[in-house]
């Protein structure tokens, strides 16, 4: 059974320019997901409306059976879904423990030696690491609110190839280990090759190429 | 996380922030606090002047309708009416006091009207008007009682300039034509108190008063009784009167007017009037001073608090980015005010356990510098004033603590309520 499912979903910014045209998708756990596409083609917009962070002109989307609304908007993003961003999106005045602490009431560094970092660089101010160990914070955090579902969006954009191959099989291991289900929005060819399961959005269309 | 801890972490953090803040809401509740201190300290100075000098209804005699004179009797009866606590009776007499040099009072030139003075009796001299309203202080020695008939008061410029003190007599005597007076029947009394004038202009136009109020003699009822039957120019048979007339006290002052209007209905032949001038005119200048420093104050709220909600809304627009890490991670937009609220909460806490040990510290000085011209008008001094930081003031002053802030916050709270997470997802991305 699926975790999530978007039923027929179709979003647009002006009337009658549709970014996305009925998408359907089934996601499920364990697994990694690429969705790649050219620029402005609604990638960013698909995983905002799956993360609860906007809602679709039509369709719905459902996790666990429940609509969004259902679960209650919060609720959801708490428990549900989480966030990896391209731009890590950390709070800046705070440590990576902190920051990891954001999403949970567990021990912090549990996941942040999960995710390779030392115990001294979990306790300096988080714009102090390089951008490969700040995504490795953000993942943390992801990966610390338990949530079944990862939605990444360009996670490895900032990162060099080895950092962004070590960023990609960190979120693979955990889909893999912890049966979580990972939406990852990318350009990346090296991307699409470690996802189990590659989708292109194009002219708003959601066709699966692997 | 929870709200107190990811506030405390910004305040920790963002310490340059922190102490703006901090600074702001320390300069307003230190001003606050002074300001609701010295308020305070100018109301209790007034309800003192209000116990010390307190308004009264004046009885008199209708002299203009050929009314009945003030007696015993008249104030026995208005003793026990509803709402009077007690009546002081007045009463005057003039003699000549040959030994005496009095102060020039008079453009009469006979020879012996430079010599003719006020002789005053009052029931309580404490409650005598001039003594009350301190036109007149004790000097010397001690307030005239009721049971010191053969002694006096006189005023310390006659007592210097006729060679007296305490313990020496001064004789009066009837006055039988401008120029001889009646040696045979001679008042004695013995000096047991010695006042100063404060106000020299203080019933210049009172015809029955001394023009010089130095001048004036206290002596008890009974001794003025005594002049009256000695009286030539006395009726026989002819009752004592007061003829400077009653003063009577209300149980509370609210009931000056009240008790005015009971007693003119009872005794609708007597000249009835309140008297609060005293009172007024001592008090003026602590009103004009509380109005003022009311003015200020809500004026230094007002821009204290525009300061605060200018730069609190500028912060929290600086801080979208961080609010929207927030919403993406699950925390709601009710947490995110919360947190903006307790960061203000605690800095204003803090704010508040410094201004209040600094301005208790600088309250007393400030105070007094503040007092000191007030003070003089009354016939005070500053150190009367005892300007305390007390517990209403900081209860005072945290509460508008509070309600700035919640107002800060509340204004604050409107960019974070229009917050689109999806706007926000697309800036960070």
């Amino acid at each position: 059974m699926p975790i999530m499912t978007v039923r027929d979903v179709c979003y647009e910014y002006i009337k009658g320019k549709p970014v996305l045209k009925n998408v359907d998708l089934d996601l499920e756990q364990g697994l990694v997901y690429c969705i790649f596409g050219p620029s402005g083609c609604g990638k960013t917009t698909l995983l905002s409306l799956m993360g609860g962070l906007d809602v679709p002109t039509s369709g719905e989307i459902l996790f666990g059976g429940k609509t969004i609304k259902e679960i209650g908007d919060s609720e959801y993003r708490r428990h549900c879904v989480s966030f990896v961003f391209q731009n890590y999106n950390l709070i800046d005045y705070m440590t990576p423990e902190e920051n990891v602490r954001l999403t949970t009431k567990e021990n912090p560094l549990k996941y942040l030696t999960q995710v390779g970092l030392k115990r001294t660089e979990a306790r300096r101010n988080v714009m102090k690491l390089s951008g490969g160990q700040q995504q490795r914070v953000a993942i943390a955090r992801a990966l610390a609110s338990g949530a079944p579902v990862i939605l990444a969006d360009e996670p490895t954009g900032n990162l060099d190839e080895d950092t962004a191959d070590e960023i990609i099989e960190l979120l693979k291991q955990n889909a893999r280990e912890l049966n979580r289900c990972v939406v990852i929005v990318s350009h990346s060819n090296a991307v699409a090759e470690a996802s189990d399961i590659v989708l292109e959005l194009s002219h708003g269309l959601l066709n699966r190429v692997k | 996380m929870s709200n107190i801890k990811r506030a405390l972490i910004y305040i920790g953090r963002q310490r340059v922030r922190s102490l703006i803040l901090f600074g702001i809401f320390l300069v307003t509740l230190l001003l606050a606090l002074l300001g609701f201190s010295v308020l305070n300290a100018s109301a209790r100075v007034g309800e003192e002047l209000r116990r010390s000098v307190p308004g009264y209804v004046s009885v008199l005699r209708d002299t203009k309708n050929k009314g009945p004179s003030v007696t015993e009797k008249t104030m026995n009866e208005i003793r026990v009416q509803s709402g009077v606590a007690e009546v002081n009776a007045n009463s005057s007499q003039r003699l000549v006091f040959p030994e005496l040099v009095l102060l020039d009072d008079t453009t009469d030139t006979a020879p012996l009207a430079k010599q003719m003075t006020t002789l005053y009796s009052s029931t309580d001299m404490e409650k005598q008007v001039w003594f009350m309203d301190a036109t007149f202080t004790l000097a010397r020695g001690r307030m005239l009682e009721e049971s010191d008939s053969g002694n006096c008061m006189i005023s310390d410029v006659v007592s210097f300039n006729s060679g007296l003190t305490l313990g020496d007599t001064v004789t009066g005597y009837f006055r039988n034509s401008a120029e001889t007076y009646d040696e045979t029947r001679p008042f004695t009394w013995t000096i047991v108190g010695i006042y100063r004038v404060q106000d020299e202009t203080a019933n210049m136009t009172n015809e029955d008063y001394a023009e010089v109020p130095a001048n004036t003699l206290f002596i008890t009822h009974a001794d003025i009784q005594k002049i009256d039957e000695a009286d030539p120019d006395a009726k026989p048979g002819q009752e004592f009167s007061y003829r400077k007339g009653l003063q009577v006290y209300p149980v509370e002052q609210a009931q000056l007017e009240e008790v005015c209007r009971d007693l003119k209905e009872k005794f609708p032949d007597y000249l009835i009037e309140t008297e609060d001038g005293a009172f007024e005119q001592l008090s003026g200048p602590f009103r004009m001073m509380q109005r003022l420093l009311k003015v200020l104050m809500t004026v230094m709220l007002v821009i204290f608090s525009v300061i605060l909600i200018l730069v609190t809304a500028l912060w929290v627009k600086n801080r979208v980015h961080e609010m929207g890490i927030y919403l993406s991670v699950g925390y709601g937009k009710k947490d995110i005010i919360l947190q903006l609220l307790t960061e203000m909460l605690v800095i204003a806490l803090i704010a508040v356990l410094i201004a209040w040990p600094v301005s208790a510290a600088v309250s007393g000085g400030i105070g007094q510098s503040l007092f000191r011209a007030v003070a003089q008008q009354s016939g005070r001094t500053a150190a009367d004033f005892n300007v305390q930081v007390s517990a209403a003031a900081v209860f005072a002053t945290i509460g508008v603590a509070v309600g700035i802030t919640m107002l800060a916050t509340m204004i604050s709270a409107l960019q974070v309520l229009a917050l689109q997470p999806k706007k926000i997802l697309s800036m960070m991305s």
